[in-house]
């Protein structure tokens, strides 16, 4: 073969691979121009391009600290195509995915989990739901490192439907004041009231399909961002509210025939409610907070609303808290009504601070007749002292549902009679909630000054306020100055001498009322077989000098024979609700002042968090040198020759690390995650510890620490 | 040049070596052939970007809810009632305080 045919004959074969590359060209040009123009149902828009709907944020509802009680999260539905995974990967692992389940849900034992889902794959079933609860985001996590689970969709027969929830990390925790919210936007409190402010605006993309079948966004298109719900800062202390649904709960437990409760406690300056608590006895007999009491249930309010009358009294100048009164034999008669005290046989003669402090119907009763009862006119001045007090004014609440209240006047020819002043006198005879009682009882607490009740603090986004709210004054002074502090100390007296002075507490004082009235069903309080129903209430505040809170309980019995009074029944709530708030809050007692006592030169310190250990180097009066402190991580701190030195903790799996020389709350966390088991007795730092740091020890050991004092 | 010789040409490839007006502006061309080839790349890397950038937001997501969840679970745990209900479990001697925390100030 000559040169050139060798020539010819690689030209050849160039020629033919260049052909065939010519006619691949050729098809993909014809493919492109037939699937674009030719062949128009292939591939529509809507295959590559999608709208998508960009979902805003549910806003958290917070308490006044900032702690969320409702958050909006993930939840996921765990469901198995019990079909896909290869038989060799479901014999190898389908016990451990049983006991993996079993562990996660607790719902059943390894065994029946195991029963069913190889009853799912013996019957072809695709699609089954697993467990008893949706799971979490970190559940979900967890669950897909389960065998046969953790080989995904596909292989495992993994199943997660996403569903947006909302979580309550404290729980029932002020549950009806939080409220809820359906889809139809049906519900009640503040996630039904505000719910225009959680929800946000949704915003909307256009996305494009790739190669492989991601999704990018168009570019050049334009893109409407979601606007997140605002995060709705509400005036609820979380401390406070546990403590007062605790006392509420343990009380109501104590008697069947109570049938609800509410408790709202208030902060005298502000009108801020910090702990509002409504329990309603459901039909499985367990409390829930289903019923908004406080601010919807306008009842007669009884004995707490004598203070009103006492108010009235004082204010016109008709009595003071010496004027001698009657109690009688505790009984009196007006217009064929009977008008009667708890103690059989009366109080007799006593001052009016007396009567309030035991709370005489018929000194009330009667004082009011003698001072207002004359004609039309004078009970209408009491009713105008009333109703210029503001008891009973619309508040115009963030929440829906508030209750309207009722306070009659002469004028009702049809509702007014002849008892209707009397019965006022001692709480009867009007509609107010306990929420109004709450807010005039604050009145008298903040000298005068009637502060309107709210819930919100402010509107928030990323921790920004928005919109924020101050206190409103409804009233700047509802009485003089003279009158609250004479009415102050009939309140201050009910404690120490009157209806609630068991609960009277050398540690700090509270001042209130006790009150015990009947409620009327169909017009009446006693029905033909005389049973009756109870509201038992107790309102005051605390100290009794330069009140902070004020608070009210309220709890209604079902219909019984026995008699449910505010002094045994509401006051132990107050009470337990004061004492949480006395024993928690560091303004009650005046600071101790350290003069005189020198600090030591070389204080001992504790090793601990690095950042933690170099703040109290810079605040202590150090003399001598300090070596080189890390400025992160866990440290133990030895000195020696006035010289401090600071040295890394080695925390290592497996090996107890040495925590001696540190403070408990630092070396029980570091122990606990590690794993081990701690016990510990004694007082000051860790002395001793057993095992010793550096032994080999198995995750869940015991280790137990002695402290000892260090100076 | 005739028509069956030209798409000859182009087809044989002979253009590139007879086609006198196209060598003489192969810089021109390879110019051309270059800002192609950086308008694909460029095409390439702004997909890659957008793509990572739709996974971050998924991560991005991912956190805020592992954020949420644990959140969620620590305040669970540091509630009062809760930890007053784990001293019991262990028997422990801890009492409810009985008076209120004292400020010391140091003068």
């Amino acid at each position: 073969m000559t040169d050139k045919d060798k020539i010819q004959k690689i030209v050849s074969k160039f020629m033919r691979i260049h052909y065939v590359a010519l006619i691949i060209a050729l098809v993909v040009v014809f493919r492109i121009v037939q699937v674009q123009y030719l062949d128009k149902d292939a591939i529509s828009p809507d295959d590559l391009y999608h709208s998508v709907k960009l979902e805003a944020k549910r806003g958290s509802i917070l308490a006044t600290d900032g702690r969320p009680l409702a958050i909006s999260t993930q939840s996921y539905r765990l469901c198995m195509d019990c079909t896909a995974a290869h038989d060799t990967i479901w014999d190898q692992e389908i016990d451990g995915l049983a006991s993996s389940l079993a562990k996660l849900f607790k719902n059943k034992s390894a065994k029946e989990y195991k029963k069913q889902l190889n009853t799912a794959r013996k019957t072809n079933d695709r699609h089954i739901f697993v467990g008893n609860r949706r799971i979490s985001y970190l559940e979900m996590k967890e669950v897909k490192e389960f065998p046969i689970l953790k080989y995904g969709k596909f292989r495992g027969g993994l199943v997660l439907e996403q569903k947006n929830n909302r979580e309550h990390p404290f729980g029932s925790l002020a549950s009806r004041t939080i409220g809820h919210i359906n889809v139809n936007g049906q519900g009640a409190g503040i996630e039904k009231s505000l719910n225009y402010k959680l929800e946000g605006t949704p915003g909307k993309q256009y996305m494009i399909r790739q190669l492989g079948g991601q999704y990018i966004r168009v570019a050049g298109e334009e893109v409407i961002p979601a606007q997140d719900g605002y995060d709705i800062r509400t005036t609820i202390d979380i401390d406070i509210q546990e403590a007062a649904e605790k006392a509420m709960r343990e009380q109501l437990a104590k008697s069947e025939l109570l049938e609800g409760g509410t408790a709202v406690v208030m902060e005298v300056s502000t009108g801020a409610v910090r702990a509002i608590v409504n329990m309603k006895k459901m039909g499985n007999g367990k409390f829930d907070e289903s019923y908004n009491y406080a601010i919807g249930e306008a009842t007669e309010p009884g004995s707490t609303l004598k203070l009103a009358t006492l108010v009235s009294l004082i204010e016109d100048g008709y009595i003071t808290l010496n004027t001698p009164t009657d109690g009688g034999n505790g009984e009196w008669f007006y217009n064929k009504v009977r008008f009667s005290d708890t103690r059989t046989g009366g109080y007799g003669k006593m001052t009016v601070e007396e009567a309030f402090g035991k709370s005489s119907n018929v000194c009330f009763a009667k004082l009011a007749v003698e001072h207002y009862g004359q004609s039309m006119e004078d009970e209408m001045t009491f009713v105008s002292r009333i109703t210029n007090m503001k008891i009973g004014e619309k508040f115009n609440l963030e929440l829906e549902g508030e209750g309207y209240s009722t306070i009659y006047t002469p004028n009702d020819t049809k509702m007014w009679s002849k008892v209707s002043l009397p019965m006022m006198a001692i709480g009867y005879g009007m509609l107010i909630t306990p929420l109004h009682t709450l807010t005039f009882y604050n009145a008298i607490a903040n000298d005068g000054k009637m502060m309107k009740p709210y819930f919100i603090e402010s509107y928030e986004q990323d921790g920004v306020i928005k919109e924020g709210f101050k206190p409103q004054v409804i009233s700047g002074a509802i009485c003089s100055k003279n009158t609250v502090t004479q009415v102050k100390k009939a309140l201050r007296h009910v404690v120490e001498k009157g209806t609630a002075s068991r609960y009277n507490d050398p540690r700090y004082e509270f001042s209130g009322k006790t009150g015990t009235a009947q409620i009327a069903t169909n017009g009446r309080y006693v029905d033909a077989n005389g049973y009756r129903r109870h509201q038992a209430s107790f309102a005051g505040f605390f100290p009794s000098d330069k009140p902070k809170y004020s608070c009210i309980v309220v709890l209604y019995s079902a219909k019984t024979r026995q008699n449910f009074y505010g002094g045994t029944w509401a006051t132990p709530i107050f009470k337990q609700i004061s004492d949480h708030i006395y024993t928690t809050h560091p303004e009650w007692e005046a600071p101790v002042k350290a003069k005189g006592v020198k600090p030591h030169d070389h204080p001992v310190i504790a090793g601990g968090l690095a950042s933690e250990v170099n703040t109290s180097l810079k605040a202590l009066p150090l003399k001598g040198e300090t070596g080189n402190i890390p400025k992160e991580g866990w440290i133990t701190i030895t000195s020696k020759d006035n010289r401090i030195e600071a040295k890394r903790m080695k925390i290592e799996s497996g090996l107890v690390p040495d925590v001696r020389g540190l403070g408990l709350k630092d070396a029980l966390y570091i122990l606990e995650n590690e794993g081990y088991n701690v016990t510990f007795e004694g007082r000051g730092r860790v002395g001793e510890m057993t095992p010793q740091p550096g032994d080999t020890v198995k995750f869940g050991a015991p280790v137990k620490l002695t402290l000892k004092e260090t100076r | 040049m005739a028509r069956g010789s030209l798409i000859g040409n182009i087809l044989g490839g002979q253009i590139l070596v007879r086609g006198g007006g196209l060598i003489k502006h192969w810089k021109f061309v390879l110019y051309v052939f270059v800002l192609v080839l950086l308008y694909v790349t460029f095409r390439f890397e702004i997909r890659e970007t957008m793509l990572t950038e739709v996974k971050n937001e998924e991560i991005l997501k991912d956190l805020r809810d592992e954020y949420s969840n644990k959140t969620t679970l620590f305040l669970q745990l540091s509630k009062r009632g809760a930890v007053e209900e784990k001293l019991k479990e262990n028997n422990s001697r801890l009492i409810p305080p009985q008076y209120p925390p004292v400020i010391i100030s140091q003068e």
